[in-house]
């Protein structure tokens, strides 16, 4: 089956300054891929590099196959893109918006967008320059939703909404996902969204995927130890693939963020430091948070 | 002290653009200074001082307005200790330097008036520009609250340029009561900016700059909330690229524009002046060459909307934009020419055939701006700078030149030239498209006096 999406070290600088770098990944038809990473990583340069916004530097990007600065109508048609700015134009009501964007593809599902606008309440009678930063978003949304795409790439899409609107727009999110012939591709800073949709995650740090893989893989390889000595702990502790470490100021205490522990690890290092040791699963969150410590 | 110099200074670099024809003007004004202090008065001097004067003066005088009410955000004022106070000394600080800049050429060395009249002193200049600025930085301030008052903003400051040029020495407005007229304006919006809880936000953003704004501001009226649907492909791409099929606002638009200016001038100047009247209708075109470079300009961010949909590639955009953007910016120019033509005619029918051809040569420059406009496909840089400088340059002098000419020769020359330098520009632009990258493109206007009252 033709990746929806496959890069290879993908890199992207403005000028001579590297915003990507070396990304190589692939996304399938029935992946919901959540992108996370701080203010500045690369998450709307990669997301808008893979779909033809913007030229690559060096390595390669293909959207089912092609070239995506060279893509063919017909592949465009299966994309359905929201940008972390809307670009609606502000004098049409959403309908006529809706209608407009629809005039552009071969299959436009109205039905759908007329159930989906009732239920997130998206008033498609008023001007789209009258509409709220929310009502804004949500119809970004529907116009992306419209074409049924068989790739949903969405930057940052529930940043405008209120709570609610957040959980119905991700529940449907979830519908969309559970179609194994659809990839979805969305960032977010909401991780708690990103845990709750998402079957694999993105960790992007200054340019690189640092994290490429499922969801829950991520949460099992990363722990944190707590370590409880008998006596003042050494100044190297020597866990392999420390991602972060604090200490206590008693000097015998201390906290570390593993990577990959394996089985015999924590055995090994009460014995080594005569300690207690206990290990603890974190929520993508603390991930996030003690990957960016 | 330091937030009231932050926020003048930002007045003189809110633009990216306008940072490097600043630094430019402030090397040749730091070189007219020299030359005068080490040569003498001469024409090298003046020279450096009107044309470091001009590139100082292009933001503040067209944009100030527009940066003071995008600095005047509800939550500046309300959050920043004594924002409102700091802005409005700030601009005014700016203001003056505005005056003094134009001003200073007199300082250096009395220009030759018009008709080989004895110049004003520097400080009739000083007072009457001081009124001129005044009500200019009041109007742009005005108009900028509303969606379509973009197209208006040049008027103001054409004119009163114009005034200023064209008056013989008797004519010129008083001085003094320039003077006393500015302040009690200047005095009045102070009293009233202060006392206002918060000030409407900019009707328009980004000058045509942001890949994701809105179309070009038209008057509401004349923008349907239900259009007509587009008949096919084609049209419902000109409607996402422009927000309309009509070209209505295209005509409305250039003829008011024109008939505004011409109305004003002959109004103002109705005494016969040091050259013909008739040819005043050629400075309504600079403004509406400002309109159709930033349109061009506007249409390369705004194209990003159609890549994903319609299925064009980048040579297909252009040609797209072409055809549904640049033709309808061109009409603006078409409808506010043949205004100009019917009000030169009419003044002076034995110029016809002048009039007509350099209506022609006036398009065609318009032409050129505009393909120069559509090919700032890049990020802002030294190349771009260059460019920029370009483009005004080519908009100053073609303007000047093509209207103080009546030689027909002369205008068809004109016209082949530019006939020429408008296909080399579309051949620049069509090589820039192939590697258009949308992710370069930001918006023009951003925060930088709210930011600034912030310290």
């Amino acid at each position: 089956m033709t990746a929806a999406v496959s890069t290879s070290q993908l890199s992207k600088a403005f000028g001579s300054h590297f915003v990507l770098r070396d990304i190589t990944t692939q996304v399938q038809p029935g992946d919901v891929v959540g992108v996370i990473g701080k203010n500045g990583a690369g998450k709307t340069t990669l997301l808008e590099t893979m779909l033809g916004f913007s030229p690559l530097t060096s390595g390669s990007v293909q959207v089912f196959g092609q070239d995506p600065m060279a893509m063919s109508a017909a592949t465009k048609a299966r994309i359905g893109f929201v940008p972390q700015q809307e670009e609606l134009l502000p004098t049409l009501t959403g309908r006529r918006q809706l209608a407009l964007n629809g005039s552009f593809y071969p299959r436009w599902d109205n039905a759908l967008l007329e159930r989906l606008a009732r239920e997130w309440e998206v008033p498609l009678e008023r001007r789209s320059g009258e509409l709220s930063g929310g009502e804004k978003q949500k119809l970004s949304t529907l116009m992306a939703l419209g074409n049924q795409p068989d790739l949903l790439v969405l930057d940052e899409p529930v940043a405008s909404l209120d709570p609610l609107a957040r959980r119905r727009f991700l529940q449907q999110l979830l519908e969309i996902a559970t179609d194994t012939t659809r990839a979805v591709i969305f960032s977010s800073h909401i991780v708690s969204d990103l845990e709750r949709v998402a079957n694999r995650i993105w960790i992007l740090r200054e340019g690189r995927l640092l994290w490429d893989g499922e969801t829950e893989k991520l949460k099992q390889s990363v722990q944190r130890l707590h370590i409880n000595a008998n006596r003042a702990l050494p100044a190297n502790l020597g866990v392999p693939n420390t991602l972060s470490e604090r200490r206590a100021s008693n000097g015998s205490s201390a906290t570390v963020t593993v990577r990959d522990p394996s089985p015999i690890l924590i055995d090994d290092l009460a014995a080594r430091l005569d300690a207690h040791v206990e290990s603890e699963g974190l929520g993508l969150e603390d991930i996030f948070l003690e990957i960016h410590a | 002290m330091k937030a009231v110099l932050q926020i003048t200074l930002t007045f003189f670099n809110f633009l990216p653009l306008q940072r490097w024809l600043s630094a430019a003007g402030l090397v040749l004004v730091a070189v007219a200074l020299l030359t005068r202090i080490l040569a003498g008065a001469g024409g090298a001097a003046l020279g450096c001082s009107i044309a470091g004067g001009i590139l100082l003066l292009l933001g503040p005088v067209f944009g100030g307005g527009v940066a003071l009410r995008q600095g005047s955000s509800l939550a500046t004022l309300m959050l920043r200790p004594h924002a409102r106070v700091r802005l409005l000394l700030g601009t005014t600080l700016a203001l003056n330097l505005v005056v003094l800049l134009v001003t200073l050429p007199f300082l250096l060395d009395a220009p030759v008036g018009p008709r080989g009249n004895p110049a004003p002193s520097a400080v009739d200049v000083f007072a009457v520009a001081w009124g001129f600025a005044a009500l200019n930085w009041v109007g742009v301030f005005a108009v900028s609250r509303y969606r379509f008052g973009l197209l208006f903003l040049w008027i103001i400051p054409i004119v009163g340029a114009n005034l200023l040029r064209f008056l013989p020495p008797g004519e010129v407005p008083d001085p003094m009561v320039a003077l006393v007229a500015g302040l009690i304006l200047w005095m009045a919006f102070a009293i009233w900016f202060l006392r206002q809880r918060s000030h409407a936000p900019l009707a328009f953003v980004g000058l045509g700059a942001s890949s994701t704004e809105a179309p070009p501001p038209v008057p509401h009226f004349l923008a349907s909330a239900s259009p007509s649907m587009p008949r096919s492909m084609s049209q419902a791409r000109q409607q996402w690229l422009t927000g309309g099929l009509s070209l209505l606002p295209n005509v409305v638009v250039g003829a008011a524009q024109a008939a505004l200016v011409l109305i004003l001038l002959f109004w103002l100047l109705d005494q016969p002046v040091g050259r013909d009247k008739a040819l005043l209708g050629n400075l309504v075109y600079m403004g509406v060459h400002i309109g159709v470079f930033l349109g061009g300009y506007w249409l390369v961010g705004r194209s990003r909307a159609l890549w994903l949909r319609g299925g064009l590639d980048r040579a297909g955009l252009l040609r797209h934009a072409e055809t549904n953007g640049l033709l309808p910016a061109l009409l603006t120019l078409f409808t506010a020419a043949l205004v100009i033509i019917a009000a030169q005619a009419w003044l002076r029918p034995d110029l016809l055939t002048t009039i007509l051809l350099n209506a022609l040569a006036q398009v065609l420059l318009g032409l050129c701006l505009a393909y120069w406009g559509l090919s700032f496909t890049h990020g802002w840089s030294l190349t771009m700078a260059i460019e920029s400088l370009g483009a005004f340059m080519l908009l100053l002098v073609g303007n000047i030149a093509l209207g103080a000419s009546r030689s027909p020769p002369f205008l068809l020359r004109s016209m082949a030239v530019l006939a020429l330098l408008a296909l080399l520009l579309r051949l620049h632009a069509h090589r820039r498209w192939r590697h258009l990258d949308w992710r370069v493109k930001r918006p023009r206007l951003n925060q930088g006096l709210a930011v600034r009252a912030r310290t």
